[in-house]
């Protein structure tokens, strides 16, 4: 967030941060539409899981991909909270103006 | 696998706009399992559950409307148990749906055990009572069913395929087949089936159902003032349908000068509305039908040769009932479950004698005329059971003496050669007659003969009972 004590300054900055909370609320939208192909396939591998020998190659290669949708997701999470947390400034910000 | 205890018992509905999602749960389920049904929105849902009922429904919280769905859903099926699956940073959105009364909820992304054990906790926790009220047999198996289409022959499974084909690309259908054989039906199948489409409208007009001046203001909307009676502007069905799919039902009915605007809406997706001169651009997906051979219509001049091949690029022939006779269990079922819940009846079974008639009856009428006769049974019905009693009459006795009738001609005696001779032009009109549902024009241009003769021999043999006009 910008920040400035700088009376003359304030209206540049509150600009700015909507900008910014635009950005993070796009973003919001964005992970919430990237959840969906995430938490599907890792369904459809758990499903392939049980389909598969033990040991085999196939396997590996579903296991692999689980633990880079695992990366995905947490990856996802941490642009989540941080989508959150410019939304609940903007809040904030329009409070105190007001 | 180990399969959870009462599995086979739950029956759960899954309520997701994500395809994907709806899929990998959907599979999920079934291998644990359960049995599972799928609604690609909360409207659909609702829909679903008037249908029949659900134990369990897993319901996909995003938009700042899903709580109020949730409400509704909820209120349709009060012993149902609402698990909520929501985003990770929609926490609040789930909080609000426990308020209106759901069981759980699940932040996405979720192990599977995680909504198995959710899944268990509410079966569990469902009372034996509750879990009765739900009947453990299913009403339709799921792969018989197709966005609303029942597919239970290998005709019907053909249409599917091609609707699967084409569902998502932007090509204009044609639905052509007898009245009442579920053209509407497979045009809604094929809007929920477009991915890019199946959330917006679907706007259906019948073009044979309205008056000429009317009709062009309905497809293409019109101005303030553009012809007396216009007070306000008003958008057209194409334009209501933007985005989304347009119906033309009865489509050789339109009036010639409009087939060259809606020729130009195919080719060019622009239109104006009446009395404005401003071009609108629409990207609307066009279904007709018509119960008629169009292309006969080309040939009278009644129908613009353009037009034909430009609705014609995929065309779907809908077979009539009677060519698909090994459909009508699963409708019959459907139908009886449709209205047994709209009128709070229970019905237990269809009687055999009564499936047997409606197995003989050549169904003129098609699925419509089904489906009404199958209302009128619910209606009539007093002890659960649909019997020969609760059909109509015409039904019974035309399905029984048509069979009845065809093999005592063949045992009788007869004696003088004249008779000998009549009986098998007889028995084959007969035949002609039962296979076209009683229709004499239909009969007459079967056997060959116009429909003075064919009405002549009817009188001649006593078989004017069995046509269409005995009919109520």
């Amino acid at each position: 967030m910008v920040k400035s004590n700088d009376r003359r300054d304030v209206n540049r900055v509150v600009v700015l941060n909507r900008r910014l909370v635009a950005m993070g609320k796009i973003s919001a939208d964005i992970i919430n539409e990237l959840y969906n192909p995430i938490d599907a396939t890792n369904r459809f591998i758990n499903l392939a899981l049980q389909t598969v020998e033990e040991d085999s190659q196939g396997r590996q290669f579903l296991l692999e991909s689980k633990s880079g949708l695992k990366k995905m997701s947490l990856l996802l999470k941490k642009l989540d909270s941080y989508a959150k947390k410019m939304e609940k400034e903007l809040y904030e910000i329009s409070r105190k103006r007001r | 696998m180990r399969y959870p205890e009462n599995a086979g018992k739950i029956r759960i509905l899954l309520v997701n706009s994500d395809e994907l999602v709806q899929k990998s749960l959907y599979e999920m389920l079934c291998r644990s399992g359960y049995e599972a049904d799928m609604a690609a929105s909360g409207k659909e849902a609702i829909t679903r559950l008037n249908e029949k009922p659900f134990h369990i429904i897993l319901m996909d919280i995003n938009e700042a409307d899903d709580p109020k769905t949730l409400w509704k859903i909820k209120d349709k099926s009060r012993s149902a148990a609402v698990i909520v699956l929501t985003s990770y940073g929609n926490v609040e959105m789930a909080v609000e749906s426990i308020k209106k009364g759901a069981f759980d909820y699940l932040v996405r992304p979720v192990q599977d055990n995680r909504i198995l054990s959710a899944i268990e906790r509410a079966a569990s926790e469902m009372s034996a009572n509750e879990r009765a009220a739900v009947p453990a047999k299913r009403v339709l198996r799921e792969k018989d069913k197709f966005h609303g289409m029942i597919c239970a022959s290998e005709k019907s499974d053909r249409i599917r395929s091609l609707i699967e084909r084409v569902s998502n690309s932007k090509t204009t259908i044609l639905l052509h087949g007898e009245s009442g054989t579920g053209k509407r039906m497979i045009a809604h199948a094929i809007h929920k089936a477009d991915k890019k489409r199946r959330n917006r409208a679907f706007v259906e007009i019948s073009c044979g159902a309205l008056p000429r001046e009317i009709i062009e203001s309905e497809l293409f909307g019109h101005t303030r003032g553009a012809f007396t009676g216009a007070i306000s502007e008003r958008k057209g069905r194409f334009e209501l349908a933007d985005g989304g799919t347009i119906l033309l039902d009865d489509i050789d009915s339109l009036p010639l000068d409009l087939q060259v605007k809606l020729l130009r809406v195919l080719q060019q997706k622009e239109f104006e509305k009446v009395g404005d001169h401003r071009t609108i651009k629409v990207d609307t997906r066009v279904i007709t039908t018509t119960n008629r051979d169009i292309k006969k219509a080309v040939e009278e001049k009644q129908f613009r040769e353009d037009l034909y091949y430009r609705i014609n690029v995929i065309s779907i022939h809908v077979p009539a009932l009677r060519e698909r006779k090994e459909e009508l269990p699963s409708f019959v079922r459907h139908f009886v479950s449709l209205y047994s819940s709209e009128n709070d009846k229970k019905i237990k079974h269809v009687d055999p004698a009564a499936l047997d008639v409606i197995k003989n009856y050549n169904w003129p009428g098609n699925i419509r005329e089904l489906e009404n006769i199958i209302e009128r049974a619910v209606i009539l019905d007093t002890d659960g059971i649909i019997a020969l009693d609760d059909l109509p009459e015409i039904l019974v006795h035309r399905a029984t003496t048509f069979a009845a009738e065809t093999t005592a001609i063949l045992k009788s005696t007869l004696n003088s050669l004249k008779d000998v001779l009549k009986e098998p032009e007889r028995v084959h009109i007969l035949r002609v007659l039962k296979e076209v549902g009683g229709n004499k024009k239909k009969a007459a241009n079967k056997l060959g003969i116009n429909r003075t003769t064919l009405y002549n021999k009817l009188k001649k043999y006593g078989l004017l009972a069995y046509t269409d006009s005995d009919k109520k």
